[in-house]
């Protein structure tokens, strides 16, 4: 019976608890408010686990935390405020000593190197509030002359845990490098790491180059350049620095060239006695496909990233407007509807939005808008604001702005998609026609 | 203490035995008998009759009276100072001839004089009976129907107001109604009148700091035991063998047991009523701490809505570890996000100060189920 009674007594324990629990209330409340601010992120010096690696392991979390902060997603928790350190990888962190600091992301990580020049990379992330490590530790391994790109990565993988999103950092940007002054300008093709490190000139200055874009393989670049005398489109692969002329034995204009997101092909603008339309070019073969045929000038090609669409900006109605159509020409539908004039569209790598250069009232504007023209924002507002390029994960714009007056210069800025955290990029030099590569590979 | 006990009981047991036999309808029922009250019902003139003057007998009729004896053969003879003057009458005075033949058919009985015995009852009581003798009622003005009733002196008049039932006098002819239009009174209730809330606070403590009485810090020793010792064996029980417990029995329990976690399971939630006001606080406590920042750039954002779960308790303390996604249930990409922001405000609220529960009206605690709506977060030069 002894039995019978615990079993008895269990029995109405839980009858006692199931009943407890049901007369707990719900309430059900919406949030609709929230704020928006940067994720208070701690990343305490990467532990050298090899005697080598001391110096390696601040630079490395330095880039790492320089690329977060960067986003405007992020804000550092500075060292100094740090009350625990990092000892040991595989030390579970004192959540509490992170808390305290307002710690919202902790990440942990360690270095090391070999005598053979190996370097490996590996590191936590935490959710400091929940107490959780978000995802799985991960490793990096390669040559410590690609300490960067390595710090990158890791930047890359703790920006998409944490946002959702693929990260950017392990990407390059190309960009007219200007020097000299307003009415004798030097340009020249310029290529550097997404945060400016690494800077390297493809050409000299000796003659005028405009709007280079990389391929999708980010080894290959194509520009407009007028060495010959008139505007024309070259070929340029960084890693050998062979060069060639897109479209030889030919006397038209050819002008805003873009490839194809497969990279088989370019599109751009080729000038025809008084008439500019749209090409395609096979890059294999060289033959050209003439894409539109309206009296107007129609310029400023980009691909949707599916390869099925074209955007571009004719004048064919009157002002300079916003036009899709299909990637092999056909008819076109115009998608801009504000006032004012737009240019230089540039289809999302996500494919939900289209980027553009909008003229009004005599400023220029940074603006995004859906692909069937709806939902315009403008993002920024300047004296000159022109030439958008997405990063790879479509979640940030980079454009040049060039200040007015006789020292007016341009410099590349970037905005976030929401038109936060506008911020200059660092370059050696005045610089305009920014184009941002996809994540290297 | 035991005579208390016992009184008690006996005194209590005998309402118990009392309230089974009926209660009061048994009591009633052993009322004694009601006292049958003889009344003579006379009018009026009759009672004007015996109160006035005593009837004059016929001297004939006193004569033949007789004298009582007095036997005095031990009287003593009063003092002087008890002397009183004493009134001898020898002869008394012939009758008026008014009184000759007086009038006393007043007086007299009817010939079967019909006499109603009742018991009385409480309608008769309060509806005066018609016959019942007059009693002098008081000239009462206005609502003094509880005054006093004196038989024996009337009250003095009350000064009541005057009221002048003459006609007053017809208006001017050229006198107008009055045209302005009053607001009709409804029996609806109008507007709110919001009023200010006084909030009672208690008064503040002598003290700040609570000091237990145990201390901080102090080593627990590894060799202390993990339990309490456990209570010696009922001698008594010690021979009694542990039968198998019946496997009917425990399937029957859990079988019961499995039931009512289905019902709980099935039975909808008890809903908590709050006030707006009410609602508004907990929302903004946590919508201050709700970091938008990584769903506002993800494309089509608006679509990461999630609903959190979160215990809280009576004083508004988050239980970390009950926080949970309820839709969707098992969150990706960006709904992973959207959760992971929504957790981190309900878990810094919980710390910053905990969530503001209307006082006293969660005992238990609630179950706070938390709607994250993302709104538009982006900002522009539209």
């Amino acid at each position: 019976m002894n039995v019978l009674k615990k079993v008895t007594a269990v029995a109405l324990i839980m009858f006692a608890s199931i009943a407890a629990a049901q007369d707990v209330p719900t309430i059900e409340i919406d949030i609709t408010g929230g704020n928006i601010r940067p994720v208070n992120t701690a990343v305490p010096q990467f532990v050298a686990e090899t005697n080598g690696a001391q110096r390696l392991s601040g630079d490395i979390a330095a880039v790492v935390m320089s690329d977060l902060v960067s986003t405007g997603l992020f804000r550092e928790i500075p060292g100094t405020a740090h009350i625990a350190g990092v000892t040991s990888f595989n030390a579970q962190p004192v959540f509490s000593d992170w808390s305290v600091v307002n710690a919202e992301a902790l990440v942990t990580g360690a270095v090391s190197t070999s005598s053979d020049g190996r370097l490996v990379v590996k590191f936590r992330l935490f959710d400091v509030d929940a107490q959780l490590p978000i995802g799985d530790g991960v490793q990096y391994a390669g040559t410590q002359d690609s300490w960067r790109r390595m710090a990158h990565k890791v930047a890359d993988t703790i920006y998409s845990r944490i946002t959702g999103e693929t990260g950017y950092f392990d990407s390059r940007i190309v960009f007219i490098s200007e020097t000299g002054p307003k009415n004798d300008r030097r340009k020249r093709l310029a290529v550097m790491d997404y945060d400016g490190a690494n800077l390297r000139y493809l050409t000299d200055d000796s003659s005028i180059v405009l709007a280079p874009r990389f391929a999708p393989n980010t080894r290959d670049i194509i520009y407009t350049s007028y060495e010959s005398g008139l505007p024309q489109v070259y070929l340029l692969n960084m890693d050998t620095g062979r060069r060639s002329q897109l479209l030889e034995n030919t006397t038209n204009m050819a002008t805003a060239p873009r490839f194809s997101p497969d990279g088989t092909k370019v599109v751009m603008s080729i000038i025809d006695g008084s008439n500019t339309d749209i090409y395609q070019v096979d890059l294999n073969t060289r033959n050209r496909t003439r894409l539109t045929s309206s009296a107007g000038i129609d310029t400023t090609p980009s691909y949707s990233p599916d390869g099925s669409q074209i955007v571009f900006a004719s004048d064919r109605g009157g002002s300079q407007q916003l036009y899709v159509m299909g990637a092999n020409g056909g008819e076109a539908r115009r998608i801009s509807a504000g006032g004012g004039s737009y240019g230089t569209p540039v289809w999302s790598p996500r494919g939900d939005m289209i980027a553009f250069t909008k003229i009004k009232s005599g400023r220029f504007h940074i603006g995004v808008m859906r692909t069937d023209g709806s939902r315009e924002n403008l993002l920024t507002a300047s004296f000159i604001d022109e030439a958008p390029t997405w990063s790879p994960n479509g979640r940030v714009l980079m454009f040049f702005r060039e200040t007015a007056g006789a020292n007016g210069a341009p410099q590349v800025y970037s905005v976030d998609l929401t038109g936060r955290n506008l911020r200059r990029v660092d370059t050696p030099s005045f610089a305009s026609d920014p184009d941002w590569s996809g994540v290297l590979r | 203490m035991q005579s208390g006990t016992i009184i008690s009981a006996v005194g209590h047991g005998g309402l118990l035995v009392v309230a089974l036999l009926g209660g009061l309808d048994w009591w009633q029922d052993t009322l004694p008998e009601p006292r049958i009250t003889k009344v003579t019902l006379v009018r009026a003139a009759e009672l004007d009759v015996r109160s006035s003057a005593a009837p004059q007998m016929p001297m004939a009729e006193i004569a033949q009276f007789s004298q009582p004896e007095i036997a005095l053969d031990n009287v003593e003879a009063p003092s002087l100072e008890s002397a009183v003057n004493q009134t001898v009458i020898d002869q008394t005075d012939a009758p008026d001839a008014a009184d000759a033949s007086p009038d006393v058919s007043a007086l007299l009985l009817p010939d079967n004089p019909e006499v109603v015995v009742v018991a009385p009852t409480v309608d008769m009581m309060l509806a005066p009976n018609e016959a019942a003798p007059e009693l002098f009622q008081p000239a009462l003005a206005g609502n003094e129907l509880n005054a006093p009733v004196s038989m024996s002196r009337p009250p003095p008049p009350r000064n009541a107001p005057r009221i002048d039932t003459s006609a007053a006098a017809r208006p001017p002819e050229d006198s107008m109604p009055n045209t302005e239009n009053t607001a009709e009174v409804t029996d609806e209730l109008g507007d709110a009148v919001e009023t200010a809330v006084q909030e009672a606070g208690a008064p503040e403590e002598a003290t700040t700091e609570i000091t237990p009485d145990g201390q901080e810090n102090v080593e627990i020793s590894a060799n202390a035991p993990q339990s309490a010792s456990r209570p010696p064996r009922n001698p008594r029980r010690a021979h009694v063998t542990i039968p198998e417990p019946d496997e009917d029995i425990i399937d029957a329990v859990a079988a019961a047991l499995q039931e009512a976690q289905d019902a709980s399971q099935t039975t909808p939630l008890v809903v908590a009523d709050l006030t707006g006001p009410e609602r508004g606080v907990i929302g903004d406590v946590v919508s201050q701490k709700w970091n938008k920042v990584n769903i506002t750039g993800l494309p089509d954002f608006e679509q990461y809505v999630v609903r959190v779960v979160v215990r809280v308790d009576a004083f508004g303390r988050v239980d970390e570890s009950s926080v949970a996604p309820i839709e969707p249930e098992n969150p990706t990409g960006g709904f992973e996000t959207a959760y992971r922001a929504a957790r981190s405000a309900i878990i810094q609220a919980g710390r910053a100060g905990g969530i503001p529960l209307p006082e006293g009206k969660f005992p238990n605690g609630v179950r706070l189920v938390l709607r994250f709506d993302p709104a538009s977060g982006e900002v522009g030069f539209n």
